[in-house]
C-alpha cells in the first residue's frame, strides 16, 4: 500500500525511510512543491529541539580546539602576499618575500640600499613588460571584465585588465567574487566563481585550429557563440572532455570528478576515464566520476526519464563509434563499420536513477521480434555483456543483418506497471 | 603578550560568542538540507572553520552571523556536490538538491533560537511537550509513539505534523 505524504515525510525524517518510498516520495514532493518546505522545517525544528532539550554538548569545546590548531597553522604559514591592482602579484615561484622575513635588521638594510631598489623595481618593471609585449599579436582578446582576475605567464603574475590579449598555455584565475570575462571573439564569455582557474589553449595565430580551455578546478560558466562548420571549441578538465556544439553550459571540476551542465545548445562529452562518449542536450546536465555511465539529469526540476537518443558500440573494442555517438530514429548504419561481432546499441537514458529496468524489443520490416532483452543496468544496451565498474565494459554483440528495424525502449520504473517512457528507433543496416 | 597575540584572542573571543548564539541553528540547518543526522556536526564544524577563516570578511550590516554561515555551509555542500563524499552525507541526492534550492526557515534575525524555541515549547500543554520530548529528544518513532499511547501512527504524525506547524509560528512572531 503506497504512503501518504506525512507519512513518507515522517519516515524520511526518521531516517527509516526505504529506497522506493524515497522514490515516491520525490515523486510527491515534485507535485506538491509546498511540501518540500514542509520537509525542511520538519528536518530543521527535529535538529533544535533535539538539541534544545539535551542541552550543551561537545560541539563548542571541539569547534575550538579545531580552531586554535587552525590559528597555530596560520602562525607557522607565511603571510599571503597582497598587491593593488595591476600590478605584480608574485615573482617567478620561491622568490615570494614573507611578512615574517622582514625582521628588524632587514629593514635596516633596505632602507640603505633604497635607491638601487627602484632601479631594480624599474628594470623590473620593464623585463615584465618586455615579456608581455614581445608575445606575438593574439586574436582573442578580454574586452571586459566583471569581477577580479590574475593571469599567470611565463612564470609571472599580473592583475587580468580589459583589452589584455590571451595566449596559449595562460593560466586565469577568479580572485575576488564572480568573475566574468567577455571576449572580442564570437560573442563568447565565461564567468568564474572565486577560485576557478582555467588554462587558455586557445591557438595565438593558426585560427583552423581547434581552440581549447582546461577546467582546472571550480566551476566555469561558458557563453559560446555557435562553431562555423569545421571548427569546434573544447573544454577539457581531469574526468572530461567537452566539445562545444555552439552553446551556454557549465564545466565545474576538481580532482576526481567534473560536471557539465548545458543550458543551451549541445556537447559531446568524452569520459576521460572509460574513453566512452555521448552527447549532452540542452537543459541536462552531469557529472563523470570515473569509469561508470553517468547519469543524466534534467536541470531545474527533477525530471522523469527519457530517452535522449541512441549510440552504437561496436563490441570487438566496447567503445561507441563516432559516427553512431547520438543517433535519432531515421539513422543508418553501414556494415562497412563494423567486425564480425556485430553491433551493440545503447539507449541513453536521462534521469536514470529512477529506472528499474529498460525493455528492448527489436523488430525487422517485418513486424517480427528479432529479440527482447530486460536492462536493469545501466548502460542500457540492447544486447548483454560484462558491465563493472572496476573494469573495461565487455560488450556482446548481435549480428548485423542488412534490413531495417524498429528497437522499441520501453522505461519502467519501480512502481509503474505501463512503461514511463517508449522510444522507438528505426534504422536501417545497409 | 603582543599586539599581534592580543589581537587574535580577540577574534577567538568573539567568535567563539558568536558560536554559542548560533551553533545550534547552523547544525539545524545543516540538518534541513538533508544531510544524514550522522554527518550534521561534521558539516557544521567545517563551515564554522570556514567561517573563522574568512572572519575579517563577515559584515554585520549585511546579514547576521547566524545567515553568513547558513550561507558558507550551502556553499560549502553545493561546491561539494560532485564529490562521492557528499553523496554519501546525503540522506537522498535528488531529495536534497531539492531542499538545497529553498531558503533558510526563519528570515534573517539576531536572536538565540533555542531561546525562543524553549518559550515557545512551554507554552505547550504536558501531553504535546511529551509527544515531542519522546519524538525528538527519545528519538523513538511515531509507530513506537502510536503503540505507547495506544493511538494510530498516522494520528500520531498528523499530530506532530501541527506541533510543528505551531511551533513554526510562535517562532516566526517572536523571531520576527
Amino acid at each position: 500500500m503506497s504512503k501518504t505524504l506525512p507519512e513518507l515525510i515522517e519516515n524520511f525524517t526518521e531516517e527509516s525511510i526505504e529506497k522506493n518510498e524515497s522514490t515516491e516520495l520525490l515523486f510527491q514532493l515534485k507535485e506538491k512543491p509546498e511540501a518540500t518546505e514542509e520537509l525542511r522545517d520538519n528536518l530543521y525544528l527535529e535538529s533544535l529541539i533535539g538539541q534544545s532539550e539535551k542541552g550543551e554538548d561537545s560541539f563548542t569545546e571541539n569547534l575550538l580546539k579545531e580552531i586554535q590548531k587552525v590559528e597555530e597553522e596560520e602562525k607557522n604559514a607565511p603571510t599571503k602576499f597582497e598587491a593593488p591592482s595591476r600590478s605584480k602579484v608574485t615573482q617567478a615561484k620561491g622568490k615570494k618575500k614573507t611578512k615574517s622575513s622582514s625582521s628588524q635588521p632587514q629593514r635596516k638594510q633596505k632602507v640603505d640600499f633604497t635607491k638601487y631598489l627602484v632601479w631594480l623595481g624599474v628594470a623590473a618593471a620593464f623585463i615584465v613588460a618586455f615579456i608581455f609585449l614581445s608575445k606575438p599579436k593574439s586574436n582573442l582578446l578580454v574586452n571586459t571584465i566583471d569581477g577580479q582576475a590574475q593571469i599567470t605567464r611565463d612564470g609571472q603574475t599580473l592583475y587580468l585588465v580589459p583589452g589584455e590579449a590571451v595566449f596559449k598555455g595562460d593560466k586565469i584565475v577568479s580572485t575576488k567574487g564572480k568573475t566574468t570575462l567577455a571576449f572580442n571573439t564570437e560573442n563568447s564569455s565565461i564567468s568564474l566563481p572565486e577560485g576557478t582557474t582555467i588554462v587558455i589553449g586557445y591557438p595565438a595565430e593558426e585560427q583552423s585550429q581547434n581552440k581549447s580551455i582546461e577546467v582546472l578546478t571550480g566551476k566555469a560558466e561558458f557563453n559560446i557563440q555557435h562553431q562555423q562548420a569545421g571548427q569546434s571549441m573544447q573544454v577539457t578538465s581531469k574526468a572530461a572532455n567537452v566539445t562545444v556544439l555552439g552553446t551556454d553550459f557549465h564545466v565545474g571540476a576538481d580532482d576526481s570528478s567534473s560536471t557539465i551542465e548545458v543550458n543551451k545548445g549541445e556537447v559531446r562529452i568524452l569520459n576521460n576515464a572509460s574513453d566512452d562518449q555521448f552527447d549532452l542536450p540542452e537543459k541536462y546536465g552531469t557529472t563523470l566520476s570515473g569509469k561508470d555511465f553517468p547519469e543524466i539529469k534534467s536541470l531545474g526540476k527533477i525530471g522523469l526519464p527519457k530517452v535522449l537518443s541512441f549510440s552504437l558500440i561496436e563490441p570487438q573494442s566496447d567503445k561507441v563509434l563516432q559516427k553512431y555517438i547520438n543517433m535519432q530514429s531515421g539513422s543508418e548504419i553501414s556494415l562497412a563499420d563494423l567486425t564480425e561481432e556485430g553491433y551493440n546499441l545503447r539507449a541513453n537514458v536521462a534521469n536514470a536513477s529512477i529506472v528499474k529496468h529498460v525493455k528492448f524489443t527489436l523488430t525487422n520490416n517485418a513486424g517480427k521480434t528479432v529479440m527482447t532483452r530486460i536492462e536493469n543496468k545501466t548502460p542500457y544496451t540492447m544486447v548483454g555483456g560484462l558491465k563493472n565498474s572496476q573494469i573495461t565494459h565487455d560488450f556482446d554483440g548481435t549480428k548485423a543483418v542488412p534490413g531495417t528495424y524498429i528497437l522499441t525502449a520501453n522505461v519502467y520504473t519501480p512502481k509503474s506497471g505501463a512503461p514511463v517512457y517508449s522510444a522507438k528507433f528505426k534504422f536501417k543496416i545497409k | 603578550m603582543s599586539v599581534e597575540e592580543n589581537q587574535t584572542l580577540d577574534k577567538v573571543q568573539a567568535f567563539s560568542s558568536l558560536v554559542n548564539e548560533t551553533q545550534a541553528s547552523v547544525r539545524a540547518f545543516v540538518r534541513s538540507i538533508g544531510v544524514a543526522s550522522d554527518a550534521v556536526d561534521d558539516i557544521a564544524q567545517e563551515a564554522f572553520l570556514i567561517a573563522f577563516k574568512k572572519f575579517h570578511e563577515f559584515d554585520d550590516s549585511k546579514a547576521s552571523f547566524r545567515t553568513w554561515v547558513f550561507g558558507i555551509a550551502k556553499n560549502l555542500f553545493m561546491n561539494d556536490k560532485r564529490k562521492e563524499a557528499r553523496r554519501s552525507r546525503l540522506q537522498n541526492q535528488m531529495i536534497g538538491d531539492m531542499l538545497l534550492k529553498l531558503e533558510a526557515p526563519f528570515k534573517d534575525h539576531r536572536q538565540d533560537e533555542i531561546k525562543t524555541l524553549k518559550s515557545c515549547i512551554e507554552s505547550m500543554d504536558d501531553d504535546n511537550r511529551d509527544l515531542l520530548k519522546n519524538r525528538y529528544v527519545n528519538n523513538k518513532k511515531s509507530h513506537e509513539l502510536a503503540e505507547e499511547t495506544g493511538q494510530k501512527p498516522a494520528a500520531v504524525r498528523q499530530k506532530l505534523l501541527r506541533l510543528r506547524a505551531i511551533l513554526k509560528k510562535c517562532m516566526g512572531e517572536k523571531l520576527s
